[in-house]
């Protein structure tokens, strides 16, 4: 029941022209003067890339790329709905 | 088998007799590198390679458990191995006194069951596990910054250090948030605990996974690699 109204909400949003979204979190450092986790709108062909720069961040900064869960890389692009969290490098000992 | 009764049950008499056999080389001295070879000691690995080309210095004091206000200026992998035989005057600790390159890790790291990452940059990591894939040995990664840790088991051709660190990354963020005490520790007894479920195979180890630590917000987060 609960999945068949996620559909119905979903398809209702897009009946009413809402933008889809995607959900992106940080981690660490890279929280800093940011939001731990935001919603972001989806647009077609994006990718973590776009997620990155849109945010503000050195490119440099962000070691690990995951889309739901999965390590993905800078181009791989990203659907709607999508759960995308950054980590940056970490090299200490 | 006194010495090692309270590793019992956890670790079984003949699983014991195991790691009385077995070569671990840790490489870094430092503030991983400290906890996991007294921890390595205090389990009863037969033979540990203490593997680190640096001194101690004052700011180590704050999180280095081979470090003291004695050992000031001492050679690190040199402390590691004195500090053990009188941990544990059953195994032997053989202290390296050079930091790991393209050179010189082939001859230090063969020979050893398995590698223990206790470096403190990225650059010496791609080629520890660049050398282990060519000798075939497993390494256990650990990594820290702050409040921040990580950890993966990396068998050979898995090159899970290649994927999570890009080659345009030279530095992490250790630079801006230093290490605290208790994030090596914690980072250790993790790599620590690999470590041994890989010479027993037992267990669920951390291949192709990276588990992510955040101490502040108490977060562990599993990602698949």
């Amino acid at each position: 029941m609960v999945k068949i109204r996620v559909i119905q909400l979903i398809l209702r949003s897009r009946k009413e022209g809402e933008s889809l979204k995607i959900f992106v979190k940080l981690f660490a450092s890279l929280r800093d003067n940011r939001e731990k986790e935001q919603y972001m709108d989806f647009k077609e062909g994006m990718t973590p890339k776009d997620v990155i720069e849109n945010l503000g961040i050195p490119v440099g900064d962000v070691a690990i790329i995951m889309i739901n869960g999965r390590r993905v890389e800078l181009d791989t692009v990203i659907l709607e709905d999508d759960t995308v969290a950054l980590f940056p490098p970490v090299g200490g000992g | 088998m006194d010495r090692y009764s309270r590793n019992l049950n956890s670790i079984s008499h003949d699983e014991n007799l195991i790691l009385q056999k077995s070569r671990v080389c840790v490489v870094g001295c430092g503030g991983l590198g400290g906890h996991i070879i007294e921890m390595l000691a205090r389990l009863g690995i037969g033979y540990i390679t203490a593997v680190d080309g640096d001194v101690f210095e004052t700011s180590n004091l704050n999180r280095q458990l081979l470090s003291d206000e004695l050992s000031l200026g001492k050679s690190k992998a040199l402390m590691a191995s004195e500090r053990m035989k009188i941990v544990n005057s059953d195994i032997k600790v053989t202290p390296v006194i050079e930091f790991i390159n393209e050179s010189n890790a082939k001859e230090i790291l063969a020979e050893h069951d398995l590698i223990i990452d206790a470096l403190d940059n990225i650059v010496s990591r791609l080629v520890l596990e660049k050398v282990c894939k060519n000798l075939q040995i497993p390494l256990v990664h650990g990594a820290i910054a702050g409040w921040y840790g990580q950890v993966s088991s990396v068998l050979p051709g898995d090159d899970t250090l290649s994927k999570i660190y890009n080659s345009d990354i030279s530095k992490g963020v250790e630079k801006e948030l230093g290490n605290p005490s208790f994030t090596p520790a914690l980072v250790a007894s993790i790599e620590v605990s690999e470590a041994i479920k890989i010479l027993l195979n037992r267990g669920e180890i951390l291949q192709n996974k990276l588990l992510f630590i955040d101490l502040l917000n108490n977060e562990f987060f599993h990602m698949e690699i």
